[in-house]
């Protein structure tokens, strides 16, 4: 598999994992809002989401795996600045949480505080170091 | 680590997506090495040597010596 189809492929799994990712979390919202849906099946409901984060890290491990030396140390660098941001965010804020009264940051924010680090990582680095942004 | 690639590329008229192509890499590592932002693994070097049909040390020079 070349490299562009490998970039093809992973583009359209992460497109329709976010739209199903999105789809989950606004339904369980909208359902815990608006209907009388027992708790149970909301949390039946939360598999959705959780499916797309796991499929998308999938995707995002096999779309490694293909691509060629190079682009592939782009990509780790940009996971581990994405790692190193959730880690800071993450325990900086829960220190202030113990010790100052910050409001609660929901252990839910950890995804998309990822993806954003690693998104904006991505580009970065491969504006740099002439790679393809993806 | 600087390297003879773009010369030995120019001498058989290959763009980098055709170098890329016989290398089974992207257009953009071929870049990456060309412009010595990047230096290639020992299998790549090896690969790139056999297409030239050159000794790895003529296409590569270690910036040490």
């Amino acid at each position: 598999m070349t490299h562009k189809q490998a970039h093809r492929r992973y583009m359209k799994l992460s497109a329709a994992l976010m739209v199903l990712y999105v789809v989950g979390i606004l339904g369980l919202s909208l359902a815990e809002k608006h209907t009388n849906i027992p708790r149970v099946a909301l949390y039946g409901l939360t598999g959705f989401p959780i499916a797309a984060i796991f499929g998308w890290m999938w995707g995002l491990w096999r779309y490694v795996n293909e691509i060629d030396e190079f682009l592939r140390a782009i990509q780790i660098k940009s996971i581990m600045y994405g790692l190193t941001i959730v880690m800071g965010v993450s325990t900086g804020w829960g220190l202030l949480e113990f010790y100052s009264e910050v409001p609660r940051l929901p252990i839910f924010y950890v995804v998309p505080i990822f993806s954003g680090a690693y998104g904006i990582a991505h580009i970065i680095i491969s504006r740099r170091e002439g790679g393809v942004c993806s | 680590m600087k390297n003879r690639l773009k010369v030995l590329r120019a001498e058989r008229d290959w763009s980098q997506a055709v170098l890329g192509d016989k290398l089974d890499v992207s257009r953009q590592t071929i870049n990456a090495i060309e412009t010595g932002r990047y230096d290639p693994s020992l299998p790549l070097a090896f690969k790139i040597a056999r297409l030239f049909e050159q000794a790895i040390e003529n296409i590569f020079e270690d910036e040490i010596q």
